[in-house]
């Protein structure tokens, strides 16, 4: 194994046989094998996957994810597509301020490492939200949605509590062209909008403007009514 | 059984089962250490704020966006009791604080990564779509060094031994060096899926997100397209090298240059250092084998 270490100074060297019985390096070999192979799929499967892929992970599942090795949407590669790369927010419009939207989450924003949340991490929700809009699953984009009312509520001042009126997500088309104007397909757009809706019980829901016959329950931002 | 297959199988045999000295890896538990003590107080400052009841992403999201009671999504493995418990948050931070502290000091020998990994698989599994590109990287870390954590080493001066050679040392080290590989290898193999890595436009559009610490003035588009390319071009040289003995020595730079991209493009200054610790299994610190002896 020396031949791995390039370094002039002296290193510890290593024993030339083995103390390990041969039917057990014999399990051991297999179990590395089986390992990797269990992991480099997981790493394919989250850049292409095939059906025979899926039911292999599938069967794996207790390993995989009871072992922390699978991940989801893993941020392997720096930039996914084009489209995701676009800078998003996330803003409110209040019951106070009903014609100003106020960011609360943004991708681009740097705000966030002073205010002492993890700016990566609101990039990734972010992100996952444009994953979800991309497989046009509003309903993960509006529990989302859902949480982050419930914790602008929660998290605001006490003498004048905040009172989300709407929400939406945004892309900022920002690429522009030869003579510095925005380019007509990359203009600043909202992905997906939603107006909270607050019950008698105290508990709010949320109505998309798109498709305003669904609509979904939220819990109570332990607030009441405005 | 033909000389080339035997040589293969014997290749083998002297790569996974050869006896090492446990002082490389207790250097990398060392590295580790720090790293998830960092993660571990990030999250005991912030975890509350994302993952509390009233959260960012509140564990109802969270269920939700796992596939809970689905067939097929694999939710029954989630194991994390943040989701049933939400204001555990602070205190499995604190856990894994104590545990990485444990590393570091070289305490509680295989008990204290399992700890490590335990609260942070917690932290994972509680949203893995919020998971960072260190994070897979950290806990595959300490599944190895459950393997072999190495010996307590702030007390090793100069001149005393490190421990006896064991063959459990080396397989901790040779699956970290794997691991780094095949993530090396899959981070280059899905950039270049994307057509953005062969047109150069990635690293403007990293440069323009503002993420790292690289800033260009508007219409310096050609040098983010030289960048990007120099990105690629450096993962595609690493892992060349690191597959070769001969040109080994060339990786140690070629990987302080991928690091210096991540900073640049992305200034993600955790995964560049988690990059680095895990690089201590492919080339020691010399400085201090130097001063070890056996």
């Amino acid at each position: 194994m020396d031949r791995y270490f390039v370094s002039n100074l002296p290193i510890p060297p290593m024993s030339a046989s083995s103390s390990i019985p041969l039917r057990w390096r014999w399990v051991i070999s297999c179990l590395i094998l089986c390992h990797f192979a269990a992991v480099g799929l997981t790493y394919v499967t989250n850049w292409r996957r095939s059906l025979i892929q899926d039911n292999i992970l599938v069967w794996l599942q207790p390993y995989l994810i009871g072992g922390c090795w699978y991940q989801e949407m893993l941020p392997i590669e720096w930039v996914s597509s084009e489209n995701k790369s676009f800078p998003t927010k996330v803003s409110i419009q209040t019951k106070q301020n009903p014609n100003e939207w106020l960011p609360v989450l943004e991708s681009r924003s740097e705000r966030h490492a002073s205010s002492g949340m993890v700016p990566a991490k609101s990039r990734r929700l972010l992100r996952a939200m444009m994953e979800l809009s991309d497989n046009e699953e509003t309903e993960g984009i509006l529990r989302i949605f859902n949480s982050i009312v419930v914790h602008v509520e929660s998290t605001g001042p006490k003498e004048s509590p905040v009172f989300v009126d709407r929400i939406r997500l945004e892309q900022l088309g920002e690429k522009k062209d030869e003579n510095g104007e925005p380019q007509s397909d990359t203009r600043e757009f909202t992905i997906v909008e939603a107006s909270v809706a607050r019950f008698e019980n105290g508990e709010i829901g949320l109505i998309p403007k798109i498709e305003s016959h669904r609509t979904v329950r939220a819990r109570n931002a332990g607030r009441g009514n405005p | 059984m033909s000389s080339k297959w035997r040589e293969s199988l014997l290749e083998w045999n002297r790569f996974w089962f050869t006896a090492r000295a446990p002082i490389q890896i207790s250097i990398v538990r060392i590295a580790i250490g720090i790293l998830t003590g960092i993660v571990f107080w990030q999250y005991l400052m912030s975890g509350a704020d994302w993952y509390g009841f009233s959260g960012w992403f509140d564990p109802e999201a969270g269920r939700y966006l796992i596939g809970d009671g689905v067939e097929g999504t694999g939710s029954l493995f989630r194991w994390s009791p943040l989701y049933r418990i939400p204001s555990l948050s602070p205190w499995v931070a604190i856990f894994g604080l104590l545990a990485s502290l444990a590393m570091m000091l070289g305490l509680g020998a295989r008990l204290s990564p399992l700890m490590a990994w335990v609260a942070l698989g917690m932290f994972h599994h509680r949203a893995p779509v919020l998971t960072l590109l260190f994070e897979p990287l950290l806990l595959a870390v300490l599944v190895y060094l459950i393997v072999e954590p190495g010996r307590l080493v702030w007390t090793i001066k100069p001149g005393i031994s490190s421990g006896e050679d064991r063959v459990s040392a080396n397989l901790s080290v040779q699956l970290i060096r794997c691991h780094l590989w095949i993530w090396i290898a899959f981070s280059l193999a899905s950039m270049l899926a994307l057509p953005e890595w062969w047109n150069g436009e990635a690293g403007w559009l990293l440069i323009e997100d503002r993420r790292g610490w690289l800033r260009l003035p508007e219409g310096w588009q050609s040098v983010g397209q030289f960048m990007t390319h120099w990105v690629v071009a450096v993962q595609t040289a690493l892992l060349a090298s690191m597959l070769g003995s001969s040109c080994l020595w060339m990786g140690r730079w070629l990987l302080y240059l991928f690091a210096l991209s991540i900073l640049l493009f992305l200034g993600d200054w955790m995964y560049a250092s988690t990059l680095l610790a895990m690089s201590l299994a492919v080339w020691p610190i010399d400085l201090f084998f130097s001063k070890v002896k056996k």
